[in-house]
């Protein structure tokens, strides 16, 4: 029972740890990118000193040996680093960045079996160690000799620190309960190294007096028993110490999403109240109850949508954890292709939905790679255009209204219409005659089409043309527009448009002849008027000119209900919506207004219908059906 | 609203006196001249008729679906289904709630008229000869003291076949 328990807690712990591990490792990838451009900054110094340093002890702590002694090495480099006993040098930060990728591997393979895989480190280990020796004569006689010594003390504990660490895991291996002991053996082993060398210490060192006095050099099966349990247990105080000064808290996000449906189910009954509120008012105006239930009523209207804020914001994330990753793509990148380029961020801060922000990251990266691979041109090309010698790639997040825009922009040379065309029409994918009708924007939409790239070489980065299809595809999961705009020469922006949640919709509420259909909000770019002389017809297709681009326009009542022909043109509204890179208008009585809808699935009976993503209960009770934009693209493509 | 289950108990024995055998609890509801049973145990409410949403490109005997409070439940024209005369909703209009597998559907009905308790031999299997609906709905068929009631196959109105044929749509 008790055994049972104690893995459970260590579960526990090594869940806590990939956590907490993850955020320091992206961390640690950031940092290591900026101490590069300011190899002079102490803090940043001290930070990855830090995030080395924690890593190194908790994974210590848990048996991790191969681990820590990885991270126990990158410290010694990192400690020379911030004393000023070593340069930074390029070849050194690779090195560095090596470890970290080193670290991420081992990493995935805990998270995915929950012990340490064994990974032949030999390598990495030995060019670490001549990165540290590097500059050992350099020193010369201004080290002193005691510290020389010192670390030769502390060379020889390693060792056997490490003989330790294997026995360690071999005993963690072979019976579990034991591991308790063998890493705690471990861990005040490389505890009391750190002592000696002074170094600063997270893990809360200063009243550690009983791992101090604990013999390093002696081997661990003399180690008393009693001392060993304290010190486990100390070091399971520390940790659970440092997360007690936590202000945060980890909740399983199925419990946030239970909790967000209540929400949602809460602003139906919300808006159920607020329509009876208003019919009860101005039925017996003036009643001294119904002004009551009025006052009541904003209550809890106002009360609801805070808490609908709220729950919300629960379950967001700032971007930045997406975009912390970016410094260092851009880096190895543009040290593979020799060309120099600076990464420019803005509103990491910028808050998104926690499943937003998992599918947002891949996209991001194929545009990232393609601003750098093909946007960016080398810096002899950029010099004999007269454009600064460095390529710049802005990467800016930022909210509007119930959307987050993400704009990916570089000053590199641009999309070529002409050769886009051409390869268009080389792949069939249009005639010379559609494309010499064609607007840019729309010529551009071709880059998203599967196997079209305009990379005259392909490169292990890209160039392949399936880039571009994933970035459709993620964006199209998430409901988000996505629109190019690019100058020759000047360069390009990719503008993506995300909704900001996924589970409460705004949606836009549309009269066609008798039914009420709900358009969610986020999909629609505009709506306009609908002047018949801006409609004309291309290919028996119904268009209209919209400033520079023609928009097909279609009937939304005869693309769900399959009407046949084309119908009623007199419709007085265009509702502009958008899917991924596409847009259409529809055609729509009127305007109604917008209301949040909780979309329900209709059941397995109707769940599948084309074009429809599910009904939403309003506040009057009647059901409305909510457009399901994707669906309705794929409806009028197969027309 | 009725609930047809509380008032189920406290409906007389209908039309049997005979007590030998298993008995059957049956909703009996009316379309045009008709009477139809279904097990009372699948259905759970009786409705009257409320605002039906239409649902695009939804096979055509599905009316579209109701508000059941606060549950999105689709809803089935029993005469589009079985291929008879439509008629207009009106006073006696129901809609009796069933429960298939734990799904919830809705059928439109002209009226419902009671609960009736069966013995089950009194159940015989179809005739062969055609009846005014497609026999393929038709569990069995009991004889009641004066008239005919058709015992359905729920799960045959609301066929897999269907299902299928709406997820190709």
């Amino acid at each position: 029972m008790a055994d049972e328990y104690e893995l459970e807690d260590m579960k526990a712990i090594v869940d806590e740890f990939m956590v907490e591990t993850d955020e320091l490792m992206s961390q640690l990838d950031t940092d290591l990118v900026a101490i590069e451009k300011s190899p002079n900054d102490l803090d940043l110094l001290n930070r990855i000193f830090r995030s080395a340093h924690t890593i190194k002890g908790t994974s210590g702590f848990l048996g991790f040996t191969e681990l820590s002694s990885l991270t126990h090495k990158m410290e010694d480099v990192l400690n020379k680093l911030r004393k000023g006993e070593l340069k930074l040098s390029a070849g050194m930060m690779d090195t560095l960045l090596e470890c970290v990728d080193h670290l991420k591997a081992m990493l995935a393979g805990i998270a995915e079996t929950g012990k340490e895989v064994h990974r032949d480190l030999k390598d990495i280990l030995a060019k670490l160690d001549r990165v540290e020796n590097d500059l050992l004569p350099e020193r010369g006689s201004s080290a002193n000799d005691e510290g020389s010594k010192q670390k030769q003390k502390n060379k020889k504990s390693r060792k056997k620190s490490s003989k330790e660490s294997e026995a360690a895991a071999i005993s963690e291996h072979d019976s579990v309960p034991d591991s308790k002991q063998t890493t705690a053996a471990t861990a005040t082993a490389e505890q009391s190294q750190d002592d000696s060398q002074g170094s600063e210490e997270i893990w809360n060192s200063s009243d550690n007096t009983p791992v101090e006095s604990l013999q390093v050099d002696g081997p661990a099966d003399t180690v008393p028993e009693s001392t060993r349990d304290d010190a486990a247990s100390k070091a399971r105080r520390d940790f659970a110490d440092r997360r007690k000064t936590d202000t945060t808290i980890r909740v399983d996000v199925q419990r946030l999403d239970s909790l967000m449906n209540m929400v949602g189910e809460l602003v139906l009954g919300r808006n159920a109240l607020v329509q009876l509120n208003h019919g009860i008012g101005s039925r017996w105006e003036g009643e001294h109850e119904v002004e009551k239930l009025n006052q009541t009523t904003t209550a809890i209207n106002f009360i609801t949508t805070e808490l609908q804020m709220a729950v919300m914001k629960m379950r967001m994330l700032p971007i930045g954890n997406v975009f912390n990753k970016f410094p260092r793509l851009v880096r190895d990148l543009s040290r593979d292709q020799k060309k120099a380029v600076e990464l420019e961020i803005q509103g990491e801060e910028t808050e998104l939905d926690k499943s937003v922000i998992e599918e947002i990251g891949d996209p991001l990266v194929h545009l990232i790679r393609n601003s750098c691979d093909h946007g960016i041109e080398s810096p002899d090309e950029r010099l004999s255009l007269g454009k600064p010698e460095a390529g710049k790639i802005t990467l800016i997040a930022d909210q509007e209204g119930s959307n987050i825009v993400i704009k990916v922009i570089d000053n590199g040379r641009g999309l070529d219409v002409d050769r886009l065309s051409a390869k268009a029409v080389e792949r069939g994918l249009a005639t010379q005659e559609d494309v010499a009708a064609m607007s840019e924007r729309e010529i551009m939409n071709f880059i998203f089409e599967p196997g079209l790239s305009t990379a005259t070489k392909l490169t292990d980065v890209s160039g392949r043309g399936v880039g571009m299809d994933v970035v459709r595809t993620n964006i199209e999961k998430l409901n988000g527009t996505i629109e190019i705009q690019s100058k020759k020469g000047e360069g390009t922006a990719i503008v993506i448009k995300l909704p900001l949640t996924l589970a409460i919709v705004q949606g836009l509420l549309v009269r066609v002849n008798d039914d009420v259909f709900a358009i969610p909000l986020a999909s629609v770019l505009e709506t306009t008027r609908l002047r018949k002389e801006d409609v004309s017809f291309i290919n028996q297709r119904q268009v209209i000119r919209l400033r520079d681009s023609v928009l097909p326009i279609l009937n939304l009542k005869d693309v769900l209900f399959a009407g046949v022909g084309v119908s009623n043109q007199e419709k007085p509204y265009v509702v502009v919506v958008g899917f991924a890179e596409k847009r259409l208008g529809l055609l729509v009585d009127d305007l109604l207004g917008q209301e949040e809808v909780v979309i329900r699935s209709m059941g397995d009976y109707l769940g599948n219908t084309p074009g429809i993503a599910g009904a939403t209960i309003m506040g009057d009770g009647r059901i409305r059906l909510i457009v399901d934009i994707g669906g309705l693209f794929n409806l009028v493509k197969s027309r | 609203m009725a609930n047809a289950k509380a008032t189920g108990s406290s409906v007389a024995d209908a039309s049997t006196k005979n007590t030998g055998g298993e008995l059957l609890q049956l909703v009996s509801f009316n379309i045009g001249e008709e009477e139809f049973g279904v097990d009372i145990l699948k259905v759970q409410e009786i409705n009257r008729i409320v605002e039906i949403t239409k649902v695009p490109r939804s096979p055509e005997f599905v009316e579209g679906v109701i508000n059941l409070r606060g549950k999105v439940i689709p809803i089935i024209d029993l005469r589009k289904r079985f291929q008879m005369e439509l008629k207009q909703a009106d006073k006696d209009t129901r809609i009796v709630v069933v429960n298939i597998e734990n799904q919830v559907m809705g059928m439109v009905v002209d009226a419902v008229s009671e609960v009736l308790r069966l013995p089950k031999d009194t159940i015989e299997p179809p005739p062969e000869i055609a009846m005014s609906i497609d026999s393929e709905y038709i569990q069995g068929v009991a004889k009641l003291e004066d008239r005919l009631l058709i015992f359905l196959d729920l799960s045959k109105v609301f066929s897999e076949k269907e299902r299928a044929v709406l997820s190709q749509l």
